[in-house]
């Protein structure tokens, strides 16, 4: 009994996914390099760098500190309007920037994938049902439905992950759905005729490292977007608030200042920016590499 | 060409529901609030009394599916309740707001078109040199810069510091276009720069596609034009098809973008009374603004299937004799 | 297979090339052109030394399977190689005048105007959002210089010319509302507008039916014989260069290994890798059920050549001497060429 040509069972999730980093790696890509380095950098230095490096404190400071310019009285790079030092808080506010950032998408990922692959999979009214959930959510303004969501379940950290996970769901579920459809045609007749009554559990196995590639491939930039919007939902108040920093909302303080301290708005938006850019850059290196 | 209605028609019987689904899903997100409603509006100190008409006047004693029911009814008819706040009427709020964000938005769209067009077409004439790679620095700078930070940046280099446009003082465009325009300007570019992005890059990658990728290219050289001509004539034609799709389902994150940009710049648009509202928890004035905003966002998606249909000649003019 | 005889086509008087400027006899030398594409998998060496000639009058057909290099030869001849990095070198000689190593300035002088070319599948040459008539008459608008009222009506002659009936009418379809075999007259009326020398047909008919085959292929000798042309006719089809070849040269992998004139071709065949081609043409003599003598293999990779003759693989005769050096293209007796060790 031969095996059809066509056909690989029982392709191994590792073996799979070593073949592709082995050709990001073998290029040498300074272009992916840089910016994943610049992150790995920012990261650190926003959960470490204020102990680390014996920052001041990034609250309750003295008034009579507020809005001093780069390099004054051992703020590297001046103070908000209340007296505290901008470098340290704005590497905490970081924190909930990548926080969010990382875990909404994460749970984007999770949710949206298994539902996607169900949905693909089994087909019919499960089928349709996500379709249509997913074509109502994108009636919605991404900013406002998050918008509403945040503000009216209370301004939190915890409930913007859940405003931005909800954003994140439909690209992830499409994306597995396609990919699960393609697998669904191909690998499904040949599974049937060979291993009988265990097509399901094979046909599973066979699912997901396909569909990996693909997520991977829109990873980096659906973080990035939701970076952005978290940052936009706090300065919008709809976040994070003070005395709580994050980049949107000093921002935010800091339009109040715009002539006369202008650093409140340029230094936390340069993170965000730097952050986000990267972020950006990484994503494009990865489509080029990892898509088809 | 009737091929073509037909299409058109199935389109809007399936996002008609769609839009009403999304109105149905905000009615129960804006009823998210724990707590009693007349309450947070009317403070602690209101009594039982005054609650108790609260509560008539908004039909808050009702349960949720019948409030939903009676909202989409008046709806239909153009009443969109009242404001918890200022008792106006939400929809000739949303009327007095609607032209400012308009404007915002045609002249976020205007400034990225008239700026990604000649950039992408200079970028498709010479791929992977100085254009090309500036076009895309720019473009990536435009992914990148939060909105709400680029407008306060605008706002200080260009109002605060060289003082060529004012920083505050909105003056309606039906009574001095010069003044409306000189406040409009700095939203304008915050609002459009992110879409600069978008647009040169979609329209870049898909020229470069056909350039070397299509046939037709090849029978074009052979008849002698210049590549500029080939370039214009026949490439960037064909890209407006998927430039006009881009356009279209890009209406919502305008409209998002818009958001923020009125609240940055003070203008008193739809968006800046959709975050004033949300933070008040004015409930029918967001039910209100999400509806217009989603049935603008389905509209649009469907006016540009038609301007795609229509502009296909494929569609248009059937198959073979 | 005979030589097929064609009705007359009548063409008007300011349609063709003037009296006075027709050139010599001999429109295209190429001589020794060699292309490489210059790729990170390493260098594609797509065309190794060709040379052949085209007569006023005269059909040279070059033959052979697909990845041969017959198509990147016939599109050198116009500069419409399409990729960035590829380096050429020999010569292409036109009416005396080099064409190699021009800027695209100059490749436009004689793009549609000396040498016209009429691409494979007519589906995707032609522009899917422009109507026929216009596609043509930009031709002209640009290389002959005419109005654009008398492009539109230069235009419909040429459609007339063709053979699309109610060409007036045609001229306003968009290419999808024609048949597979008016979209093909299309693209003929476009090489044709610029009043070439030369015809380049790049696989005229492989996307057609055959009875629409034969039909254009009738169209091009017709056009040939009124213009007074030059064609090269670009196939894979051995049946269709001895309908309507002159001469025929024999490629692979990218060089040719056979050339001669037809008749001669017909009387005694050299180089194995033609004998094969021949007797897979299936015969309407043959008997039903007759064993089908295919080619076994594949062309070699023209990243990869291996050493000495390329056809060797695949070659039933191959001795040790074709795997170590490649044969040259040369010919014991006048008019026949071959590149192989041990012909036949």
């Amino acid at each position: 009994m031969a095996l059809p040509t066509e056909a690989v069972p029982l392709r191994r999730f590792g073996a799979l996914l070593d073949g592709r980093a082995r050709s990001i790696r073998l290029k040498g890509n300074l272009a992916m390099m840089i910016p994943l380095g610049i992150l790995l950098l920012m990261v650190l230095a926003c959960f470490f760098g204020p102990a680390l490096f014996h920052l001041p404190a990034y609250q309750d400071g003295n008034l009579a500190n507020a809005n001093l310019g780069l390099g004054q009285q051992g703020h590297l790079l001046g103070t908000d309007p209340l007296g505290n030092d901008l470098l340290s808080r704005s590497l905490v506010g970081g924190r909930v920037s990548i926080e969010v950032g990382l875990g909404a998408t994460l749970a984007g990922v999770l949710i949206g994938s298994n539902l996607g692959m169900l949905a693909g999979y089994f087909g019919g009214a499960l089928d349709t049902a996500l379709m249509r959930l997913i074509d109502v959510q994108l009636a919605f303004p991404a900013l406002i439905l998050a918008l509403i969501i945040a503000e009216y379940l209370g301004p939190s950290e915890f409930h913007e992950g859940i405003a931005l996970t909800v954003l994140s769901v439909p690209n992830y579920a499409r994306l597995s759905r396609a990919g699960t459809l393609r697998i669904r045609e191909r690998e499904f007749v040949v599974a049937t005729r060979i291993m009988g009554a265990r097509r399901r559990h094979i046909t599973l196995r066979h699912i997901y490292p396909n569909i990996v590639p693909s997520l991977i491939t829109i990873f980096p930039i659906t973080v990035s977007v939701v970076m952005l919007v978290e940052a936009t939902l706090s300065f919008l108040g709809a976040g994070i608030r003070p005395p709580a920093p994050s980049w949107g909302n000093m921002v935010y303080a800091g339009t109040q200042y715009l002539e006369t301290a202008p650093i409140n708005v340029i230094v936390p938006g340069a993170f965000l920016f730097v952050t986000v850019c990267c972020l950006n850059l990484v994503g494009e290196q990865v489509r080029a590499r990892f898509g088809r | 060409m009737n091929q073509a209605l037909q299409i058109i028609w199935r389109r809007a019987i399936h996002l008609v529901p769609v839009a009403l689904a999304a109105t149905f899903v905000s009615f129960l997100l804006v009823n998210l609030q724990q707590g009693n409603t007349a309450l947070a509006v009317l403070g602690t100190s209101a009594t039982p009394e005054s609650i108790h008409q609260f509560d008539l006047k908004y039909g808050l004693n009702h349960s949720l599916l019948y409030r939903y029911f009676s909202w989409l009814w008046q709806a239909l008819h153009g009443h969109l309740g009242y404001s918890y706040q200022t008792q106006q009427s939400v929809a000739s709020e949303i009327v007095q707001r609607f032209p400012v964000t308009l404007e915002l938005i045609c002249l976020g769209i205007f400034l990225a078109v008239i700026t990604a067009v000649p950039a992408s077409i200079l970028a498709a004439r010479r791929p992977m040199k100085a254009a090309d790679w500036m076009g895309r620095g720019v473009a990536m700078v435009g992914f990148s810069m939060p909105g709400f930070v680029l407008g306060p940046l605008l706002l200080l280099v260009f109002a605060v510091k060289l003082k060529i446009v004012p920083s505050v003082g909105f003056v309606p465009i039906t009574q001095n276009l010069w003044q409306n325009l000189r406040i409009m300007i700095l939203p304008g570019v915050a609002l459009g720069f992110a879409f600069f992005a978008t647009y040169s890059r979609i329209l870049r990658g898909d020229m470069v596609d056909q350039l070397y990728g299509e046939e037709y290219v090849l029978t074009a050289r052979s008849k002698g034009l210049s590549e500029w001509r080939v370039l214009i004539r026949h490439v960037f034609k064909n890209s407006l098809f998927s430039f006009i799709t881009v356009l279209g389902t890009n209406v919502g994150v305008l409209i998002g973008g818009a958001v923020v940009t009125e609240t940055v710049f003070n203008l008193a648009g739809m968006g800046g009374l959709l975050n004033s509202s949300v933070q008040q928890k004015d409930s029918p004035v967001v039910q209100g603004l999400v509806g217009v905003i989603c049935l603008s966002v389905v509209v649009a998606n469907l006016l540009t299937d038609i301007a795609y249909l229509l502009l296909d000649p494929r569609v248009r003019y059937g198959s073979a004799h | 297979m005979n030589q097929v005889r064609t009705p007359e086509i009548e063409v008007p008087s300011h349609l063709l090339p003037d009296a006075e400027a027709s050139g010599g006899e001999r429109l295209i030398e190429v001589r020794d052109l060699h292309v490489t594409f210059r790729q990170k998998a390493g260098d594609v060496h797509a065309v190794r030394g060709v040379s052949f000639e085209l007569t006023r009058g005269k059909t040279f057909v070059l033959v052979g399977e697909s990845g041969s290099g017959k198509s990147v030869t016939a599109r050198s001849i116009l500069g419409l190689v399409p990729s960035n990095s590829f380096s050429s070198s020999g010569s292409i000689r036109f009416d005396g005048e080099e064409l190699l190593g021009r800027s695209e300035k100059e490749w436009r002088a004689i793009r549609g105007r000396g040498i016209g070319i009429v691409f494979q599948d007519p589906t995707r040459s032609l522009n899917p959002t422009i109507r026929v008539g216009a596609q043509i008459a930009e031709g002209v608008h640009e290389t002959l210089g005419l109005s654009r009222d008398d492009a539109s009506k230069r235009a419909i002659e040429l459609l007339d010319l063709v053979g699309i009936p109610f060409a007036a009418e045609r001229a306003h379809d968009y290419p999808h509302q024609l048949s597979g075999g008016m979209r093909q007259r299309v693209m003929m009326a476009i090489a044709i507008s610029g009043k070439p020398k030369v015809l380049i047909a790049d696989e005229p008919t492989t996307a057609l039916d055959v009875t629409t085959q034969a039909q254009i292929m009738e169209l091009l000798q017709g056009l040939q014989r009124e213009f007074d042309m030059g064609l090269l006719l670009i196939t894979h089809d051995m049946g269709l260069a001895f309908s309507y070849g002159d001469e025929i040269g024999v490629m692979y992998a990218g060089r040719i290994v056979e050339r001669a004139a037809a008749q001669t071709l017909r009387r005694r065949v050299r180089m194995p890798y033609t004998r094969g081609l021949l007797d897979s043409v299936p015969r309407i003599t043959d008997t039903p059920h007759s064993v089908f003598p295919a080619l076994s293999g594949r062309p070699p990779d023209a990243s990869h050549l291996p050493a000495g003759c390329p056809f060797a693989p695949r070659c039933r005769y191959a001795q040790d001497r074709c795997r170590e050096a490649e044969p040259p293209l040369a010919g014991d007796e006048p008019g026949q060429e071959y590149a192989c060790w041990f012909p036949l």
